[in-house]
């Protein structure tokens, strides 16, 4: 997939524009009259702006607490927004009014979860588990027209037809994950939100759920936001990479550039901590302590006190996004260093 | 150091008997890493279990011996189990929570665990608890004793569980997917930290892992486990740059790289045989791409030079 195949006219299929989400995990009222506790609100998601082409991959990467997982859930409608705007294909997704049309683009973004375990139906039959987003979405289609959809879905998932017959407890964790993809694709969606997709499964099975959705990828055209923290698969899956740190989004850009030549120092620091297969004993450089507290992010840029080149600024002020090619990078750091090149 | 000769675990479900491992055998030098890596239902675990004598029941080791310093310990029982598994071997689990006690303080339990088993006063004990958690680069260690397992991040429980592994100098510590419920950025510390305090303190340790990264970065040998056996064998470096399992080279091709961007992943067709499968032949053949008849009709033993072994009818050692 070269980056010229896709016009630069188009207009991207998902844009984020300053996407924030609050959580408010105060104690309860009369704990706060009593204790003297105050009021706490968790920044999950903190002004994201982020565009995702058709027919493209972006990954959201980042360790744990760092936002990815709400944003991906925003973009799905889970959560309603606390700021900001997401539109897809053109239409604002904050506006919920039941309408026919709502109804009908939320069907075009659909989900596949971490866990197949707990994401499938235990008591259902595949056929039917695959079948309810038919029934839902396409109301006029016919028992016999459905089931042949299935066996479809099926066969395009690589499963075989007699799976529909059998429950999900009859399936290995890889082919529930094919099973929760034939769902998402019953819909016929044009975006699927992928959160964690094959961070349950074992490596060798991990490399055909990904192979897999590639080749649907080519196949019908999907767009996908795919979220991980295994940089591995992040790099094989994606065409734009958004690392994300306590609720900001810090660097993003093409994953070839960005792997290649990663800009903010937290995104090196986390590049330099992959373990490389193709140097076997060479000990990674770990980074300075641990991801603070969302509940309590430093001031200033997040990453200030374990970064190697943080300044008396960096622990105030916020650094804006500094445009590098098509992405971004929001570090004072290579602000500077962009300046005096 | 620790000797495991051919050693089977088996378990009993409805009048069935199951092999879980099926004739492992190892040694380990004082001092040496070894890493087992394999994939879920591999048996790793089961094999760092039966070494500490931690199979729980119905699970049992129904063949073969574990010999530590010279001495059975496969088959002790109660006090002299337990004195063995809590003076020379330490256990480290991918959940730090299963392996703190939730109502006692950290403190109480690195003190109870040291007077309990060296036999010295709460006070002494108290000083080497305080010097262990700084040697794991816990601030403020001395304060801390006094909090609960349930006040610190994931990285910092992984350290204190460490220095519950490692407070009575163990020869042998098993360290069963240690960083697989860890930040990135917090495995790489929490891998250098192992590796510094085994060195200290002279411990030996089997890392269990999926990971072939934190193999490659923390082991000096590794075993590749498939179905309840070991495949393959030997140095790290050579077992990851030329490996000789076809199982082996499976795994490493299905890892997708970090610096390059392939159009398709290698991928290993199937999955691992079902516990309790009973094959005629080596029991990666119904998925080894290359596999010939011989291969379907019985298993192949571990062999080859240069302390570098893999259990397969193709591989030249074998033939």
């Amino acid at each position: 997939m070269s980056a010229d195949r896709q016009a630069p006219a188009e207009r991207p299929l998902l844009e984020m524009r300053d996407v924030a989400r609050f959580f408010d995990v105060s104690p309860p009222w009369y704990q706060r009259l009593f204790g003297g506790g105050s009021r706490r609100v968790l920044r999950a998601v903190d002004g994201v702006d982020l565009d995702l082409p058709r027919g493209r991959t972006l990954s959201l990467v980042g360790e744990s607490g760092c936002g990815k997982s709400t944003l991906a859930r925003l973009a799905v409608g889970l959560y309603p927004l606390s700021r900001g705007s997401i539109r897809f294909d053109g239409m604002e997704m904050s506006v919920r009014d039941g309408s026919f049309a709502e109804r009908r683009t939320r069907r075009r973004i659909q989900m596949i979860f971490q866990d197949p375990f707990a994401s499938l139906n235990p008591r259902w039959r595949v056929a039917r588990i695959i079948g309810e987003p038919i029934r839902v979405h396409e109301p006029g289609t016919g028992e016999a027209e459905r089931r042949s959809r299935v066996r479809e879905l099926l066969e395009m998932v690589g499963l075989d037809a007699d799976a529909a017959a059998r429950y999900p407890h009859q399936f290995s964790g890889g082919q529930r994950q094919r099973i929760s993809i034939a769902r998402a694709l019953a819909a016929r969606p044009d975006l699927l939100i992928c959160d964690e997709p094959t961070s349950a499964l074992d490596v060798s099975v991990q490399a055909q759920i990904l192979n897999l959705m590639r080749e649907l990828q080519e196949e019908l055209g999907l767009t996908y936001l795919f979220i991980s923290h295994d940089l591995s698969a992040v790099r094989f899956i994606s065409d734009y990479v958004g690392v994300m740190y306590l609720g900001r989004l810090v660097e993003w850009g093409e994953a070839e550039t960005l792997f290649r030549n990663p800009r903010h120092p937290y995104t090196r620091k986390l590049l330099e901590s992959v373990p490389n297969l193709a140097e076997p004993g060479r000990a990674r450089t770990p980074i300075a302590g641990e991801v603070p507290s969302p509940l309590s992010p430093p001031p200033g840029c997040h990453f200030n006190p374990r970064c190697p080149l943080a300044m008396a600024k960096c622990r105030t002020d916020t650094p804006g996004m500094v445009r590098t090619g098509p992405g971004g990078v929001r570090c004072f750091a290579v602000e500077e260093e962009t300046a005096t090149a | 150091m620790l000797e495991v000769r051919d050693i089977h675990v088996e378990v009993e479900i409805r009048r069935r008997r199951l092999k879980v491992i099926d004739g492992v055998s190892l040694s380990l030098a004082r001092g040496e890493t070894l890493g087992i890596v394999g994939e879920s239902g591999a048996g790793k675990s089961m094999l760092g279990n039966a070494i500490a004598g931690m199979l729980e029941p119905p699970l049992h080791i129904a063949g073969g011996s574990v010999t530590l310093e010279g001495r059975r310990i496969d088959d002790l029982k109660g006090e002299e189990l337990r004195a063995v598994r809590g003076r020379r071997i330490g256990m480290v689990f991918q959940d730090p929570l299963t392996s703190l006690n939730p109502l006692f303080s950290i403190g109480d339990q690195l003190v109870e665990t040291i007077t309990t088993r060296l036999g010295i006063g709460r006070a002494e004990a108290r000083r080497r608890a305080i010097a262990l958690l700084e040697a794991t680069g816990l601030p403020d260690p001395a304060e801390r004793l006094g909090h609960y397992p349930h006040q610190f991040s994931g990285g910092m429980r992984q350290r204190v569980v460490l220095a519950l592994a490692l407070c009575l100098d163990p020869v042998l510590v098993i360290a069963d997917e240690p960083t697989t419920a860890l930040d990135v950025s917090v495995q790489a510390q929490i891998i250098r930290l192992l590796d510094r305090l085994c060195r200290e303190h002279g411990s030996a340790v089997i890392l269990i892992t999926h990971d072939m990264g934190v193999i490659a970065e923390a082991t000096e040998r590794v075993a590749v486990m498939y179905a309840g056996r070991i495949v393959e064998i030997g140095p790290t470096e050579r077992v990851i740059r030329a490996p000789r399992h076809p199982y082996t080279r499976g795994l490493m091709a299905s890892i997708p790289p970090i610096d390059r961007r392939p159009d398709r992943l290698a991928q290993i067709a199937g999955s691992m045989p079902r516990i309790g499968t009973v094959l005629p032949g080596c029991p990666f053949s119904p998925r080894c791409p290359s596999a010939v008849a011989r291969c379907h009709e019985a298993i192949p033993a571990l062999a080859g030079g240069n302390g570098h072994l893999a259990a397969c009818w193709l591989d030249e050692a074998a033939s």
